[in-house]
C-alpha cells in the first residue's frame, strides 16, 4: 500500500517536472544578481566596516578596531538612544494592536462594499508620505494639545499615526481570510461567541499580528523623522536620530556601521522571540504543500 | 458572515478612528488656502500658496526637469517601480519552479529589506556605494530604490503564483503553448492583480522614501521630496502645505477610481 502512495507521488512529480522548467528558472536570474549585489554584499561590507577606522583620508582602509563597539560601553549615548527606542517602540506597537485589531475584525463584518472603502480609507494614508502625515499631525498638535510636543507620549502618538494601516492590513487580511464555516461550525458545536473568537479567530488571525507587530515595531524603534518632528528640542533621543547625526553631521560611517550591526542583533533577537510566539505558523502552509 | 451588522459602539469606534486618520490631513489641506503665515491660525481664504508653489524654482523647474524636486521624484518612483516589479514578478514565476533550497534561500535573502529596518538598509548601502566609490545623487537613490521595492514585490506576487493551479499551465503546455505563450497568456492573466498591487507598493515605497534616500543622496544636495520636506522642517514654508493638498488630491482621485472599480467588479459578479 505504501508503495502504491510512493508511487503516485512520484508520477506527480514526474508529470510536474516535464513542464519546461529552464526558461522560468531563468527568469528569476535578474533578480537573483540584485539580490546578491544590493542586499547581501552591502551587509557584509558594512560589517567589514564596522571593524575600521573612522579616516577620511584614506579610500579604502584595511585596519581592524573593535573601537567602535568598545564605544558603546563608554559612552552613555547608544545605550540610552537603545532603551528608549525600544520602549517607546512597544508603546506605539501595543497602541496599534489595540486600536488596530479591533478595527480590521469589525471590517470584516461589515458588507463587502463598505469593507471596500474603509480599507481605501485606512489605507489610503500609507500612499501619503510619511514626512506630510507626521507634519500634519504635529501641525495639529500644536493647534489642539501643544503640550504634547516633545514628550514620549507625543512621540508615541505620532508613530501609532503613522504605522497603524500596518497593524490592521495584515491582521484583516488573515481574518478575511478564515471560511466563515469554520466560524459556523464553531456555533454549531456550541461554542460562544467569545469562545468563537478566542479558540478560532484569534488562533488563524495570530499570523497577521504577529507580521503586523513586527511592521510596526521594527519600523517605529527606527525611526528618523516622528521624533525629529514631535519633539524637535531632542529630549528624546532615539538610535535613528543616533545614526543620523553620526552619519550625516559627523561622517562617521564605520561609527555608524557599528551601531547598524549590535542595533540588527537586538532586532534580530526580538524578531525572532515575537515570530516564536506564533504557534500554529504553517498549519495552512502544510496543507498547500503536500497537495 | 457579511450579513451580520456592527452596534452603534463599533460604529463610534470606526468613526473616531477615522477621524484620527483624517484630522490632521484636512487640517494640512484647509491650512494651505490660508492667508496667513501661520499654520495654526487661520486669517482668510487664498490660492497665493498654489501660485508660489508652481512657480518655486526648486520643486518645479520648467526648463531644467533635472534640477526640479518633484520631476526627479516622480521620474525615480516611476522608473524603479517599472524595474522592480517587472524583477519582482519574474523571480516570483522563476521561484515555484526552482529546488527549495534556491527558494528558501531567495526567500531569506529578500526578507532581509523587508523585516531589517530601513536605517540598517540606508546604511548598508551607503557603505556599498562608498567602497565602489559610486558618487551620492539620483543614481545612487534609484539602486537604492529598486533593491529596497523589488523584495516587496516578490512577496507581494509570490502567494498568488504560489497559488494557482499548475494543472491550468500544464494544459496550456499540452495544447501546444510555448513557455512563453503560457507565461504571457496563462499565468500573467492569473496574477494580474497581484502584480498591479506589488507596483503600486513599490511606487508608494519609492515615491514616499525618505531614510534610503537621505543616507545615500542627501550629501550630494540632491532632494526628493522626503529630503526637501525634511531639510526644510524648521522653517514652516507654506508651500508646503500646497505641495501636500496636491498629493493629497491625486491619492484622492486614485483612491476614488479603485473604489468605484472595484464597486463595478463586485456588481457585475453578484
Amino acid at each position: 500500500m505504501n508503495k502504491s502512495i510512493i508511487n503516485v507521488h512520484q508520477d506527480k512529480k514526474r508529470t510536474k517536472r516535464k513542464a519546461p522548467k529552464k526558461l522560468e528558472f531563468y527568469l528569476g536570474l535578474p533578480y537573483f544578481f540584485v539580490l546578491i549585489v544590493f542586499v547581501a554584499i552591502p551587509i557584509f561590507l558594512m560589517v567589514i566596516s564596522s571593524f575600521q577606522h573612522d579616516n577620511q583620508t584614506s579610500v579604502f582602509p584595511i585596519g581592524f578596531t573593535f573601537a567602535h563597539y568598545l564605544d558603546f560601553f563608554k559612552t552613555t549615548a547608544f545605550v540610552r538612544a537603545m532603551t528608549s527606542s525600544l520602549w517607546i517602540a512597544f508603546a506605539a506597537t501595543l497602541v496599534s494592536l489595540i486600536i488596530g485589531y479591533p478595527l480590521a475584525y469589525l471590517l470584516t463584518k461589515l458588507k463587502l462594499k463598505s469593507q471596500i472603502a474603509l480599507l481605501l480609507l485606512i489605507n489610503a494614508p500609507m500612499w501619503i508620505n510619511m514626512l506630510l502625515r507626521v507634519r500634519a499631525l504635529e501641525q495639529i498638535i500644536r493647534m489642539i494639545a501643544p503640550f504634547l510636543i516633545d514628550t514620549s507620549f507625543g512621540v508615541v502618538l505620532g508613530l501609532v499615526y503613522v504605522y497603524l494601516p500596518f497593524m490592521v492590513l495584515p491582521i484583516y487580511a488573515v481574518i478575511s481570510k478564515i471560511d466563515p464555516s469554520l466560524i459556523e461550525s464553531a456555533a454549531d458545536l456550541g461554542a460562544s461567541r467569545l469562545k468563537t473568537m478566542r479558540k478560532v479567530i484569534v488562533p488563524l488571525s495570530l499570523s497577521g499580528v504577529i507580521s503586523g507587530i513586527l511592521m510596526v515595531f521594527l519600523p517605529a524603534a527606527t525611526t528618523i523623522i516622528v521624533p525629529q518632528y514631535l519633539a524637535p528640542s531632542q529630549n528624546i533621543y532615539m538610535i535613528g536620530t543616533l545614526i543620523e547625526k553620526s552619519i550625516i553631521l559627523n561622517g562617521r560611517i564605520s561609527y555608524s556601521s557599528a551601531i547598524a550591526i549590535v542595533l540588527s542583533f537586538v532586532i534580530l533577537g526580538i524578531v525572532y522571540y515575537i515570530r516564536k510566539l506564533d504557534k500554529y505558523k504553517g498549519i495552512l502552509d502544510d496543507e498547500k504543500e503536500t497537495n | 458572515m457579511r450579513k451580520k451588522q456592527i452596534n452603534p459602539y463599533q460604529t463610534i469606534f470606526l468613526v473616531l478612528v477615522m477621524l484620527f486618520i483624517y484630522a490632521p490631513i484636512i487640517s494640512i489641506a484647509v491650512f494651505s488656502f490660508n492667508e496667513a503665515n501661520s499654520l495654526t491660525v487661520w486669517q482668510g481664504f487664498t490660492f497665493r500658496r498654489y501660485t508660489e508653489l508652481f512657480t518655486d524654482r526648486e520643486l518645479f523647474n520648467y526648463t531644467n526637469p533635472k534640477e526640479s524636486v518633484v520631476f526627479m521624484t516622480l521620474w525615480i518612483a516611476v522608473l524603479s517601480t517599472f524595474i522592480s516589479t517587472i524583477l519582482g514578478t519574474l523571480a516570483a514565476i522563476a521561484l515555484t519552479q526552482t529546488k527549495k533550497v534556491i527558494r528558501d534561500l531567495t526567500m531569506t535573502v529578500n526578507n532581509i529589506p523587508i523585516v531589517s529596518p530601513e536605517i540598517i538598509t540606508a546604511v548598508s548601502l551607503l557603505v556599498l556605494f562608498g567602497a565602489l566609490q559610486i558618487a551620492p545623487g539620483y543614481n545612487t537613490m534609484l539602486i537604492a530604490h529598486v533593491a529596497f521595492s523589488t523584495p516587496y514585490v516578490l512577496i507581494t506576487v509570490y502567494p498568488k503564483v504560489k497559488s494557482l493551479d499548475p494543472n491550468i499551465a500544464d494544459a496550456a503546455y499540452d495544447l501546444g503553448a510555448s513557455p512563453l505563450k503560457a507565461l504571457i497568456k496563462v499565468i500573467l492573466p492569473q496574477i494580474k492583480v497581484a502584480i498591479t498591487a506589488g507596483a503600486a507598493i513599490a511606487f508608494a515605497m519609492s515615491f514616499d522614501d525618505f531614510i534610503i534616500s537621505y543616507f545615500v543622496a542627501g550629501s550630494s544636495g540632491d532632494k526628493n521630496i522626503s529630503i526637501y520636506l525634511y531639510t526644510n522642517r524648521l522653517s514652516p514654508k507654506p508651500i508646503i502645505n500646497a505641495l501636500s493638498t496636491i498629493i493629497l488630491l491625486i491619492i484622492g482621485v486614485k483612491i476614488m477610481y479603485d473604489y468605484f472599480k472595484k464597486g463595478k467588479r463586485m456588481e457585475e459578479l453578484e
